[in-house]
């Protein structure tokens, strides 16, 4: 499965396969700057810095335009990794860790290895955020 | 005193979804709307206690608002707000019966705010679900959350004071609330203004031209809400705040996002009449946090950057 670095920090979270890269996130307990989490307010962009990613579904041009796509902007909340990728939060935003409980160690990156995120439950995910 | 307003409702919202089948089944299998007629790329939906043919059409392609419909009165109120309007210096314009499906001549207004309003005296009457004798106190097959009616809507505009001074000074709307820059320096901020006795039948905050903050669902009572946010979650809904209630109106509220992103608002609890003689209620805006969700008293990123 494709895995995802998110800078500045430099953490990797493994994504499942068809996964968003912010239901991704949220179930390693990560939290960013997110706005509808449907593809409609376009608050949740991150610059895609290496890799490919796919749009699972249409994407509003008002909201992600053709020249953004092509300067690597990409709407985390729609956008589905295809290969390994690395990605870089809007200035001003940071990581947050909500289930610091799981990860007491917070310089160990979760999902190195793909072992870190608690996602032993496949299939839909309902705390995207 | 003030004086009435020939501005009934709110009769329709017209939206742009991404993808119309995802769309068809948020609003009519989560929130419990009537699809009453369909064309290609077009939905056009009701609840079950509307009176009119329809309350929201759906678009499919892109995302946000198209515009708005307000049924007014009769025709002697249009073409009073047609003047209105346009010594005001606001573009007008006439439409034909036809032009929007089941809904007759209208008056369309382009506010400063880039927002589309069209305002009509007619829409065909198709009835609610328990109907007009002896009716049940609601139909029985009502599905997911039942949503009532469409109440209102919140949109964003740079300048809030303009559009306030439009809506009273052409369409009679009445302010019930509004936050100011502080109670020395009245600069409006967003306004909650009424045609009738509810609290607000159209809202507004500063924000960018032309875009759609919300548009809500009125439900029975806090029970409902809660109910509804049971829903939202076993149908995956984003939910943006809620249950929770909103300082400004005292209304119980859900603010939750359709499948393309577009905000809609459950809302319940007519917090008071506003009747000729209400005085505006004013909110500094070093308070419009608790006016605005009144228990967490602190807005999340969203409240004041999600637009469509």
């Amino acid at each position: 499965m494709p895995e995802v670095t998110i800078l500045p920090d430099g953490v990797h979270v493994t994504t499942h396969a068809d996964e968003t890269l912010l239901r991704a996130l949220a179930r390693a307990g990560l939290r960013y700057r997110v706005g509808c989490k449907r593809g409609g307010c376009g608050i949740c962009k991150v610059q895609l810095k290496l890799g490919e990613v796919s749009y699972e579904r249409p994407i509003a041009e008002s909201v992600l335009s053709d020249d953004e796509r092509v300067e690597g902007i990409c709407l985390s909340c729609r956008a589905v990794p295809l290969t390994n990728i690395v990605i870089e939060l809007q200035e001003g935003d940071r990581l947050r860790r909500v289930l610091g409980f799981a990860y007491p160690n917070s310089t160990t990156p979760p999902g190195r290895s793909g072992t870190g995120p608690v996602a032993k439950k496949e299939g839909k995910d309902t705390s995207d955020g | 005193m003030g004086k009435s307003s020939a501005v009934i409702r709110l009769g329709y919202v017209h939206l742009r979804v991404t993808d119309l089948e995802e769309a068809r089944n948020h609003y009519s299998n989560t929130l419990g709307m009537e699809v009453v007629h369909e064309e290609p790329g077009r939905l056009y939906l009701k609840c079950w206690d509307e009176w009119d043919h329809h309350s929201l059409v759906l678009e499919e392609g892109g995302v946000g608002l198209v515009k708005f419909g307000y049924k007014v009165e009769d025709d002697e109120a249009l073409a009073d707000f047609e003047r209105r309007a346009q010594q005001f210096g606001v573009t007008t314009g006439r439409f034909s019966a036809g032009e929007n499906l089941k809904v007759g001549d209208g008056l369309r207004l382009t506010l400063p705010s880039e927002h589309t309003i069209e305002l009509y005296t007619d829409m065909e009457f198709t009835g609610t679900e328990t109907g007009a004798i002896n009716p049940e106190a609601w139909p029985r097959n009502v599905r997911g959350v039942g949503t009532h009616w469409i109440d209102h809507a919140l949109i964003s505009v740079e300048d809030p004071g303009l559009i306030e001074r439009f809506m009273g000074e052409v369409l009679d709307f009445k302010t019930a609330e509004k936050v100011v820059e502080s109670v020395e320096h009245p600069e409006v901020i967003g306004s909650w203004m009424s045609c009738g006795e509810s609290p607000h039948d159209l809202a507004f905050i500063k924000g960018p031209q032309g875009k759609l903050h919300h548009f809500a669902y009125h439900l029975e009572d806090w029970s409902a809400i809660l109910r509804a946010g049971d829903i939202f979650s076993m149908d995956d809904v984003p939910i943006d705040i809620g249950p929770t209630r909103h300082g400004i109106t005292r209304g119980t509220t859900i603010y939750f996002f359709d499948p393309s992103g577009n905000r809609n608002e459950v809302f319940a609890g007519l917090g008071y009449r506003v009747q000729h003689d209400f005085p505006t209620i004013n909110w500094t805006v070093d308070q419009l946090a608790k006016g605005i969700f009144y228990h967490a008293r602190e807005l999340n990123d969203a409240f004041t950057s999600v637009f469509t």
